[in-house]
């Protein structure tokens, strides 16, 4: 997947003098950018194991229990998420010591 | 650009950069470990042992990717 978009798509002036207002405006855009990438890889993420846990055998159309299993394995992938990001960074913080 | 704003934008963007790196192991353990732990989807919420396998296999991950890095150096002639 791609987001398409560079700096300078954003009508983001960067000529003359560079003003703290531009700055400000460059960085929130790098941020948006950013979080862009990280909800893409995470919506990537989240079809391709609750696909696979959900809709082992797909038929003619999503049935509604499909659905419900989908729905309940993307509360539960995004808890992963959290667990797995938590355990992450207070590893990092136990080898700084 | 002046030396200063420079300084302060590249100073923002390792700051992100770093942030964007670390999302993105979360992402790569995440989905890993999702395979290893992850069965069913049941329920819409965690039980302790998926938890605690997640947990683990965090943590596991980690000391054998250290383990395959030192093996490796030691071999070295």
């Amino acid at each position: 997947m791609n987001s398409g978009s560079g700096l300078g798509d954003y009508n983001l002036d960067l000529s003359g003098p560079i003003t703290s207002v531009k700055k400000e405006a460059i960085k929130q855009q790098i941020k948006q950018e950013l979080a862009m990438a990280n909800a893409q890889e995470l919506i990537n993420n989240i079809n391709k194991n609750c696909f696979k846990m959900c809709v082992p055998s797909p038929g003619t159309s999503l049935s509604s229990s499909e659905e419900v299993s989908l729905n309940r394995c993307i509360d539960k992938y995004l808890a992963s998420w959290d667990i797995v990001s938590q355990a992450y960074v207070s590893r990092i913080q136990r080898e700084k010591h | 650009m002046d030396d200063e704003s420079q300084r302060e934008l590249k100073e923002f963007i390792e700051q992100e950069s770093a942030k964007s790196q670390i999302q993105n192991a979360v992402h790569s353990f995440t989905s890993r470990c999702w395979e290893t732990c992850i069965s069913n989807a049941k329920s819409n919420q965690l039980d302790k042992k998926e938890t605690a396998c997640l947990q683990n296999c965090v943590e596991r991950f980690i000391d054998a990717s250290v383990h395959v890095v030192k093996r490796l150096q030691n071999s070295q002639h």
